[in-house]
């Protein structure tokens, strides 16, 4: 294969690439696949075989064309998708240009194009995959870069046109003119070369620049400062809905629920020390929390209370400071740090519940709808850092509670709102068999009680809800599915699935325990939001995805129902709610650990990889560029102030060297490494230290070479033979009569001569510029000396010289 | 000799840079992370390829090799040598590839213009502490003295973006020499005349010996002063060195050259033609290195070389030859002066003019008076002389002697083609078809190609 070959190809590659990253940020594969297929038929159609190769003229229409269709589409498109019609524009001029006849400018015109999509498709994508992507270009184009190179100069050795290729006006007007007799032909000898020749270099200098750009990218990317308060947050043009998470929940509905994959935020949990923490069980994010029940036109669904009790209160602490005392000596808190990914109207923000967002004005607590809720813009990532008290710690692991304190006082009608079970249209129940069927689960239990116990002493409302909650877990009757069941118009769909098909997913769940609540006076509530099972054992993180959305039931207890084992003072304010999943698969499993098999843990590693791209990359501010660099560097450097003070010599030291023969010391060293804090630090040093040894070895080498001039110009064997002629240049400078870069020494003397002759005055001293020059030509080329006579005519005829051109310019004025 | 390097940004690179320019515009402005991460992407490269080039450079020296005989016309290779020499301060010991190597080659005529050319070869692979050799090809049609350098080696690997120079300022010299051509058989005639009855006497071969001419095996009568001890313990057999057998047939050759000066720029043609002819005839008369020969060289620098006919001393009779310019007809007397003073009676002297003699009557004519006052046509060549009527020579009572015995080839006049067929000059032409060959070779694979280079332009032995 050829040099020019394996170009060719490299330059379909990276056309066809450019396109590809720029399409899939757009989900769009009508393009990549339309240049990927143009690519590849433009080396043998055109390339190779020679069958279609457009000309000037056509290619020229068709890029005419194109423009129209882009200024068309320009136009039309939206604000945010206009930049998508320029970066259409350049997919259509690079496959006009792939099937053009390939010179020089053409390959550079599709590198340029390939690397204008690549531009493109960086300001409109975030995904992994395209930092993978990117990486897979840039090897490739540094690759090309070289072929092209290559090429250029074995092109640069062609033989220059003969006489006999000249065009017709050329020969015709070269036939008016004198014609110059040529004195000398030089051609270069032809010397290809091939790719087994050059492949090794090419793909080895290749590998080691990817690499080294990698890491000087890498370092320039963490260093550079991102400017202040402001988010370096890539702004989605087409912010993703959640289908999963719903603000209302809506029954009856057929069809299979959509499950995305769609990212919805990542979530970790650390310490007041900010230490990682290990969460055990499942975890359950509420969002919003729907109290109202509605049968009407067909329909039933669930949807947010409609009380407009308490303002909306913005900032923090977003509670009662009663509320808020109460809470904090109550319990450990745990910080919660949220990205959430860009909504397109959803303003939620999903937390373990109670949690304050202490004083963060992004935020604000809606005590109408009871929950957390976002400022605008939601179109941008929102990272938040939470301060939770849902959780029981038991070191570094942490457990979700059921059991909350309310965080603000219910209101008797909101009370009596979350007891409410709905008519029919007809003032009809519409839960005969959910009545009932709650009725006999509690009395069956009542009744196996008081056989145990030997006496009927009644149930808690938190043992009541236990039990209804069971009933919906154990009773081998109810299975989870995600397919819609047709569930007939006759019957409410919640007491149809009690009643008749008890198959559905957690929305139906959640509406079934929460109307059968409702039945015995419990107040009882849906709440939506996110359940997440495990976090990635990489990067100890949730990835919650919109498929993770569920249902579930909080139900109120008074402070006097709440269990003595479980009382706090915040729940002792207002009551507390408890957690109920009567979802099949709930968070059943306290402490139950996972084993990671080949794929999920594969998966794990990607999940972890795209919570770095996400957060360290694309999301990348000044905030997390501060945790990562700036501080351990500051820190770093208070360290190395230390160094001089007397308690560095007296303490750190002995205990520094005692450490390196501590395996521990070097155990968490070595962890400290493999996070990315300690990759970026550790690359930073050695850059640090491999510039400073470059440093030191260049003042050394210039310091040398100063040096090695001094002794050179201290021999005065060179300087005083061509020293007469810099003399001579001199003097004639000094009168107007410079010799051009151009000319040689003898051109130059020649033509002084003829100066001077012209020159009536100076007509004598003609002659003696060129016999000077032929005493220098002869030291300078022909390796003389000058003897003693010849210097004394040298200083002679410059003497006479610079008198007759003093007296000349005398004359002259 | 003294080697600079610089850096410079390609065009390419420039295009590279506006490009950068704007996508970190576009990530400050915008604040797009991604768009920084390609600023840094692109930055890098940049940076590794003018890292690069320095690498590829340092440690490099180049030499030039020149043919040591190349007469005018004929196919030549010029090889360069380059050299990358192992070096304290590397830290990676890396061939350098892709250094594109030019050269200037500058010819001056005889109104001092001067014609420049390059000459350009790329060396792919140059190894660390190795060698390689890169080598272009020409052709020069004028003789004349051409100054090859300075050098410029320059690399642009791997990316083109930045390109690399090393500029060497060693000149070198090259004395391209008069074609020759073919003596025909009234040269022959002239020198058996010219030698009919001469004074040559044979010598005692004991007494003098000629120059080194070779080996061969003793014989009867030898000397054992001339035996070659070092060939005969090799051989096994007494060897002897040879020598030359001086005739002593003494000869002296004028040349006029002596031009109208109607050429602008081409080279006046029966100039070219006398020196073509006096370098057969020097090469003749030193290959059969028969006696001392004696040159006297007309024109703007008169020279006078005097020396044994020898085959060592042709290199420096046709380098005088090469580098002859015309002059106005000046210099006539001075080479009759210098053959009245330097040669002994009887010794033939032969004078090549490029005009005719005797011609019109010059009474009175000082002999250094431009021969344009006299009554020529203008396209007749330049004017003649009487050189009968020089003053200079013709009050030397020797002159008569000398009129006897010298013989004057004029290159205008008719009778030329019985004494010389000059070789025929190849034309521009012929290195279209050059050029034409080198572009057929390109389509060959590149050991086929290295062949038919080698085979098809191999200069004349």
């Amino acid at each position: 294969m050829s040099v020019e070959r394996l170009f060719q190809i490299c330059v379909a590659t990276l056309a066809t690439l450019g396109t590809l990253l720029f399409g899939i940020g757009q989900q769009n594969v009508t393009l990549p696949l339309l240049s990927a297929a143009a690519a590849a038929t433009s080396i043998y159609v055109t390339d190779i075989r020679g069958w279609l190769r457009l000309n000037r003229f056509v290619a020229n229409l068709g890029a005419l064309l194109a423009v129209t269709i882009a200024l068309i589409d320009f136009f039309n498109f939206d604000r945010g998708n206009q930049l998508l019609a320029l970066a259409n524009l350049l997919v259509y001029l690079q496959v006009i240009l792939l099937f053009q006849q390939k010179d020089e400018r053409t390959y550079w015109q599709l590198l340029m194009l390939s690397l204008l999509q690549v531009m493109v498709a960086s300001a409109l994508n975030f995904g992994l995959l395209f930092g993978v992507l990117l990486v897979v270009y840039l090897l490739i184009a540094l690759v090309a870069l070289a072929l092209f190179l290559l090429l250029r100069e074995s092109h640069a050795l062609r033989p220059e046109r003969s006489p006999q290729d000249r065009g017709v006006w050329e020969s015709l007007l070269g036939g008016f003119g004198p014609r110059r007799a040529t004195r000398m032909v030089v051609e270069p000898l032809p010397a290809a070369v091939t790719v087994k020749d050059v492949l090794p270099a090419v793909g080895g200098s290749a590998a080691v620049q990817c690499l080294l750009t990698i890491g000087l990218t890498t370092l320039f990317f963490f260093i550079i400062p991102r400017t202040g308060q402001k988010q370096l947050i890539a702004s989605a043009p087409t912010a993703q809905r959640i289908v999963g998470f719903s603000d209302t929940v809506e029954l009856g509905e057929l069809g299979r629920a959509f499950q995305s994959t769609r990212d919805v935020m990542n979530v970790r949990f650390f310490d007041e020390a900010q230490q990682l923490l290990t969460v055990q069980g499942t975890l359950l994010f509420r969002g919003t929390v729907l109290e109202n029940y509605d049968i009407s036109g067909g329909r039933s669904r669930w949807t947010r209370t409609k009380s407009s009790h308490a303002a909306t209160q913005h900032g923090g602490p977003d509670l009662d400071p009663q509320f808020a005392a109460a809470l904090r000596p109550s319990g450990k808190s745990v910080i919660q740090d949220t990205t959430l990914e860009p909504l397109r109207r959803e303003k939620t923000v999903f937390f373990v519940y109670p949690a304050v967002t202490e004083g963060d004005l992004r935020v604000s607590w809606s005590a109408s709808r009871d929950q957390l809720e976002r400022k605008p813009p939601v179109r941008s990532k929102l990272r938040l850092e939470l301060t939770t008290y849902g959780f029981d710690q038991q070191q570094r692991q942490i457990v979700q509670r059921r059991v909350n304190p309310v965080m603000q006082r219910l209101t008797a009608p909101r009370l009596q709102a979350l007891t409410r079970l709905p008519r029919g249209p007809g003032g009809e129940d519409p839960f005969p068999r959910l009545r009932a069927e709650a009725a006999r689960v509690l009395e069956d239990a009542a009744k196996e009680a008081a056989m145990q116990r030997g006496a009927d002493e009644g149930f808690s409302r938190l043992e009541k809800a236990r039990l209804l909650e069971d009933y919906f877990l154990f009773d081998p009757r109810f299975a989870y599915s995600l397919d819609g069941q047709d569930r007939g118009r006759r019957l409410d769909p919640v007491e149809q699935f009690i009643a008749e098909k008890p198959i559905g997913h957690c929305e139906y769940f959640a509406s079934a325990l929460t109307l059968m609540l409702r039945s015995q006076e419990i107040p009882a509530r849906v709440v939506v939001g996110f359940k997440a099972d495990r976090s990635n054992s990489y990067g100890g993180f949730f990835a919650i995805e919109q498929r993770h959305a569920h249902s579930w039931v909080e139900v109120y207890l008074r402070p006097d129902d709440v269990p003595s084992r479980l009382r706090t003072e915040a729940t002792q304010l207002y009551g507390a709610w408890l957690r109920l999943d009567p979802t099949p698969g709930g968070d059943a499993d306290f402490g139950a650990e996972s084993s990671i098999g080949l794929l999920t843990g594969v998966s794990e590693l990607l999940d972890y990889s795209q919570y770095l791209w996400s957060n360290y990359v694309v999301g990348l501010d000044a905030q997390r560029q501060g945790d990562l660099i700036y501080r351990p560097l500051s820190r770093v450097g208070e360290g190395v102030s230390h160094v001089f003070t007397k308690e560095m010599w007296q303490e750190t030291v002995p205990a520094f060297w005692k450490s390196l023969f501590d395996a521990e010391t070097w155990r968490q060293l070595l962890v400290e490494v493999l996070t990315l804090r300690g990759f970026l630090l550790a690359l930073l040093a050695v850059t640090l230290v491999t510039f400073t040894v470059w440093l030191l070895r260049r003042l050394v080498h210039l310091a040398r070479g100063r040096r090695r001039r001094r002794a050179i110009q201290g021999d005065s064997r060179t300087y005083p033979v061509v020293e007469f002629y810099q003399r001579l240049e001199k003097l004639l400078a000094a009168h107007g009569l410079a010799r051009a870069p151009t000319q040689t020494q003898h051109e130059f003397a020649v033509t002084i001569g003829g100066e001077l002759r012209a020159r009536g005055a100076l007509r004598e001293v003609a002659h003696l510029p060129k016999q000077l020059v032929e005493f220098f030509y002869r030291v300078r080329f022909g390796g003389k000396t000058l003897d003693k006579q010849q210097t004394e005519a040298v200083e002679q005829q410059l003497a006479q010289l610079a008198a007759a051109l003093d007296q000349g310019s005398a004359g002259g004025r | 000799m003294t080697q600079k390097q610089s850096s410079r940004i390609c065009r390419e690179g420039y295009y590279y840079l506006i490009v950068l320019g704007f996508v970190v515009t576009g990530a400050v402005l915008r604040e797009i992370n991604l768009l920084l991460a390609l600023a840094g992407m692109m930055s890098g490269p940049l940076l590794l390829n003018w890292r690069m080039t320095v690498d590829a450079l340092r440690g490099v020296h180049v030499r030039r090799r020149l043919p040591e005989r190349v007469e005018a016309g004929d196919r030549v290779v010029i090889d360069h040598l380059l050299e990358k020499r192992p070096l304290r301060s590397a830290v990676l010991r890396l061939s350098s590839w892709a250094l594109a190597l030019e050269d200037t080659i500058c010819h001056e005529d005889a109104s001092g213009r001067a014609d420049r050319c390059r000459g350009r070869a790329v060396a792919w692979r140059l190894p660390y502490g190795g060698t390689t050799r890169v080598s272009y090809r020409g052709r020069f049609f004028r003789r004349g003295r051409y100054r090859f350098g300075p050098v410029t080696i320059r690399t642009r690997f791997p990316l083109g973006l930045v390109r690399r120079v090393l500029r060497d300022d060693r000149v070198d010299e090259l004395i391209v020499l008069p074609r020759r051509g073919q003596l025909g058989p009234a040269w022959n005639r002239l020198y058996r005349e010219s030698f009919r009855g001469s004074l040559a006497r044979p010598q005692p071969q004991l007494a003098r010996e000629g120059e080194f001419h070779g080996l061969r095996d003793w014989k009867q009568g030898d000397v054992r002063r001339w035996i070659h001890w070092r060939t005969t313990a090799r051989r096994g057999v007494p060897v002897v060195r040879q020598f030359e057998r001086r005739q002593h047939r003494d000869l002296a050759l004028l040349v006029d050259l002596a031009s109208s000066g109607n050429f602008a720029r081409e080279e006046d043609p029966l100039v070219e033609s006398a020196v073509s002819l006096a370098a057969t005839m020097t090469a003749e008369i030193c290959r059969r290195a028969e006696g001392a020969f004696l040159l006297g060289l007309g024109g703007r620098r008169p020279a006078a070389l005097l020396g044994n006919a020898s085959t060592a001393t042709t290199s420096r009779l046709l380098e005088a030859l090469a580098v002859a310019r015309a002059d106005r007809g000046e210099s006539l007397p001075a080479l009759l002066r210098f053959a009245l003073q330097e040669t002994r009676p009887g010794t033939p002297v032969v004078l090549v003019t490029t005009r005719s003699l005797p011609g019109i009557d010059l009474a009175g004519l000082q002999p250094d008076e431009p021969v344009a006052q006299t009554e020529v046509a203008a396209d007749a060549g330049p004017a003649s002389t009487d050189i009968d009527q020089l003053d200079e020579v013709r009050t030397d009572p020797r002159w008569p002697e000398l009129r006897q015995r010298l013989h004057v080839i004029d290159v205008g006049s008719n009778t030329m083609a019985d004494f010389f067929q000059p070789a025929e000059q190849p034309s521009v032409t012929d290195d279209a078809k050059f050029a034409t060959g080198a572009a057929a070779a390109d389509k060959l694979p590149a050991k086929t190609a290295t062949r038919v280079a080698e085979s098809v332009f191999e200069p004349p032995g």
